[in-house]
């Protein structure tokens, strides 16, 4: 059984065609990165699979049912996502947010409790951050909120996680911890998707990788395969031999 | 010659005719046509609406917004006006160089006759000016009310009433009513049904409310005034003579004091 | 310490209530048929309008937004001078659903030109609000004697209320309030990220016209009764937020708290000030909020 697929999808925003008849099929268990030059699609992909957009045209299948007949509430038991920014006014603590990720276990009028605090933190302490739980999320650096949000899509305890741009703000330490994170889930019968400008760490860490140039699907497959010709013509690097420096 | 001419005209009373009088304010309207130059007069404000013969002159807008360009059109002799710092009406005239004559707002009874008197030295009907102030006289000490009563006076809906010192009140007292919030100076401001119920007035008159709305207030059955049924909402011409000073206002009184007593 | 600060809360409206009542002193049967209802009037006014803001500003993720801001008022001035026109008498209950209308018209044309996003609810509110401001301005040049009337109707005015209608008023408020609490998780999930609710199971466009629902239900009934009682919607929820946690417990009740203080202090202050003359509550309530939230804005500042 694959975690999920993508059949001939077809996505516009408006009038521009985001991408067309993009297919690809991904294993269960499995770990996938997603590259590309800024504009290619990657964080409409990342929004499709976690069923936020509907395809145009094509299926996307999750487990091999239809991932748009499925309620909010087990989309969200099958797929947490991360976006790649979140803006808030307001003042939350960080165990106040990550908390939030208990929402689908709650009946509507249920508030979270002692035993959704305790998961809150679990996951927190997976990623290192336990110690800010009572820091205003306003407050903290962006590195750490990252982290936070990455507890919060951690506490919702979904199949798969999916992540936009998940390292950006990350110090080394903390994109070690990251990628340790992804790769243990996967131990644990998770998947993963994220797209990222890490992609040293990307390659390294994930088992697949879907490429997307401006729509087009440039490559998918093991990450193993992409080689630094390969990377340099995906972002029209003109000297391959310049990338050693950076992967 | 333009400067002259209006100074000639303030000295020597001479009769006014082409242009015509522009009058806003309708107590003067009344008093021009009382003072027998009603012909004269060429263009009214908006609320002019007696004498009858006045409602199918000009309309020139309102003291707060006059229709400029219609006043200029019919070039009249004068324009009268109330002074008032609220309104730029007058200097706006002027700059057209039109001849304007603010008069002062009436506080009391007295002030009618000394309006009535400037109106007339100015349109040179000084003669009609002295008998209309002696028949005003007459009346207004021919109204010789029986009892003093205490009065709460709605002006407008939601207990907004009026204060001691203003012309208001001066005809409620002719009427032989005393306002029980005449200690405030204020014209106009608003008081609670509290208060009116602290001041437990004799008769309560409001110029929109229904009697059946201050019988519905809360503890109403303790004012002597919905107790003894005397309350009273006002019709339009008794509202409107209540605030004019005019050749009305004895009749408005009289009115008023036969409304309450009956 | 939440809770003590909500006791502190608490204890200061109760403070201001029991001021109002007891000045100017009065014998019994007026404060119970005059004075208690009044204070009672006011405090839900100032409690539900700022409830309401308080849930706009979370939905809207702006904290400038009021409950006004949807049309609510225009709506009810607008039914208002439909019952001038057709000397129709106005019961409460119709202005409140001119601004359940006039919202519902905003919503349906931020969704059909804007596809419901906050930046275009907000400026249909404001379209709406100002259309039928100019309409009512165009009336009342018309009809001047009721010109009055409107100047009068946005002073607010929380005396004189029907004493039915004022428990009618007591109870919505309450049961929206409860009701909007144990929604607590959706509107906290909103307030902090619309797309990453959505992703953790919340149906982001119908709890949204839910909330908006509700905010708009408290300030149209507010406005139906009362009056325009301007700032409280407001100040009640930026005050609070300078004292209590966003998403904390405490944070809404505690807003509904700040706006009936904020209202019965500025009734007692408007009958105090000129007895027996009336300013009424609606020109305090600027007076009074302005400066305390300065203040606070002050504060924040040198943190």
């Amino acid at each position: 059984m694959n975690a999920a697929e993508l059949r001939n999808v077809s996505f516009s925003y408006g009038e521009k065609k985001i991408f067309d008849g993009l297919s690809f099929i991904l294993p269960e268990n499995s770990i996938l990165c997603v590259l590309g030059p800024n504009g290619s699609g990657k964080s409409t992909l990342l929004k499709i699979m976690a069923g936020l957009y509907k395809p145009e045209k094509g299926v996307y299948l999750f487990g091999g049912q239809d991932f748009s007949i499925f309620s909010l509430r087990e989309k969200a038991e099958k797929v947490a996502f991360v976006p790649g920014e979140i803006n808030t006014p307001f003042d939350f603590s960080a165990m106040q947010a990550v908390i939030m990720g208990r929402f689908r276990f709650k009946k509507w009028w249920q508030d979270y409790d002692a035993a959704d605090e305790n998961t809150a933190m679990e996951a927190m302490k997976t990623l290192d951050v336990e110690n800010i739980a009572s820091r205003n999320i306003n407050r903290i650096s962006s590195g750490e909120r990252q982290l936070v949000f990455l507890s919060q899509a951690m506490a919702q305890k979904a199949g798969m996680l999916i992540m936009d741009e998940p390292s950006s703000h990350l110090d080394i330490k903390h994109k070690v911890k990251l990628f340790e994170t992804v790769f243990q889930m996967k131990k644990n019968g998770l998947s993963c998707v994220y797209a990222s400008h890490d992609i040293k760490a990307s390659l390294a860490f994930s088992d697949y990788c879907l490429c997307l140039k401006y729509g087009r699907l440039f490559y998918f497959g093991p990450s193993c395969g992409m080689s630094n010709d390969k990377l340099a013509d995906l972002y029209d690097i003109g000297d391959a031999g310049n990338l050693k420096n950076f992967i | 010659m333009k400067k002259i001419l209006p100074l000639i005209l303030l000295v020597i009373p001479i009769e006014i005719s082409a242009g015509g009088l522009a009058v806003f304010m309708p107590s003067h309207a009344e008093i021009i046509c009382e003072l027998g130059a009603c012909g004269e007069i060429a263009a009214v404000g908006a609320y002019c609406d007696w004498p009858l013969e006045i409602r199918g002159k000009q309309k020139i807008g309102d003291y707060f917004r006059p229709d400029l360009e219609k006043i200029y059109s019919l070039k009249p002799d004068i324009v009268f006006l109330t002074s008032s710092a609220n309104s730029t009406a007058a200097s706006d005239l002027r700059k057209l160089n039109l001849r304007v004559e603010e008069l002062e707002p009436e506080k009391n009874l007295k002030d009618i006759c000394f309006t009535a008197m400037r109106i007339g030295k100015i349109i040179g009907r000084i003669e009609e000016a002295e008998i209309f102030c002696a028949k005003l006289k007459k009346d207004f000490s021919s109204l010789k009310p029986k009892t003093r009563k205490k009065v709460f006076f709605e002006i407008d809906s939601g207990l907004w009433t009026s204060g001691g010192g203003s012309f208001l009140n001066e005809m409620l007292k002719k009427a032989g009513l005393e306002n029980v919030f005449s200690s405030r100076k204020e014209s106009y401001f608003k008081v609670s049904w509290e208060a009116v119920l602290k001041e437990n007035p004799d008769i309560i008159i409001s110029n929109y409310s229904k009697p059946e709305y201050f019988y519905s207030l809360p503890m109403s059955s303790k004012v002597k005034a919905a107790a003894e049924r005397k309350i009273f909402i006002l019709d339009k011409d008794l509202r409107d003579m209540l605030v004019r000073p005019g050749p009305r206002s004895p009749y408005a009184a009289r009115s008023l004091m036969e409304l309450v007593n009956e | 310490m939440n809770k003590v600060k909500v006791l502190i809360l608490v204890s200061l409206t109760a403070a201001a209530a029991y001021l109002s009542l007891s000045y100017p002193h009065a014998p019994k049967d007026i404060l119970l048929n005059l004075r208690f209802p009044r204070v009672l009037q006011g405090f839900f006014t100032g409690f539900s309008l700022a409830v309401s803001g308080a849930i706009l500003q979370g939905i809207l993720k702006n904290p400038l937004a009021d409950p006004f801001i949807m049309g609510v008022s225009g709506g009810a001035m607008l039914v208002l001078l439909f019952c001038k026109v057709f000397s129709i008498p106005d019961a409460y209950f119709l202005p409140a659903a001119g601004g359940m209308a006039a919202a519902y018209f905003s919503y349906i044309v931020s969704r059909k030109f804007s596809g419901f996003s906050n930046a275009g609810v907000i400026l249909s509110g404001i379209a709406v609000n100002a259309f039928i401001t100019a309409l009512i301005t165009i009336f009342v040049i018309f009809r001047k004697d009721d010109l009055i009337y409107f100047f009068h109707f946005s002073f607010g005015n929380i005396s004189g209320v029907n004493h039915r209608e004022i428990i009618y008023f007591s109870i919505m408020s309450c049961l929206v309030f409860l009701f909007f609490f144990l929604k607590r998780k959706s509107f906290l999930a909103m307030a902090f990220d619309e797309v990453k609710a959505v992703s953790m199971g919340l149906n982001a466009e119908r709890e949204k016209i839910l909330f908006f629902a509700l905010a708009s239900l408290l300030a149209s009934f507010s406005v139906g009764m009362s009056g325009l009682v301007g700032f409280v919607g407001l100040v009640g929820a930026n005050l609070a937020r300078f004292i209590f946690p966003f998403s904390s417990r405490e944070y809404i009740l505690s807003c509904g708290f700040i706006g009936a203080l904020l209202t019965v202090s500025a009734d007692f202050a408007g009958r105090a000030a000129a007895s027996p003359i009336e300013i009424p509550v609606g020109a305090l309530t600027a007076f009074l909020g302005a400066p305390f939230f300065i203040y606070l804005l002050y504060r924040e500042g040198k943190r």
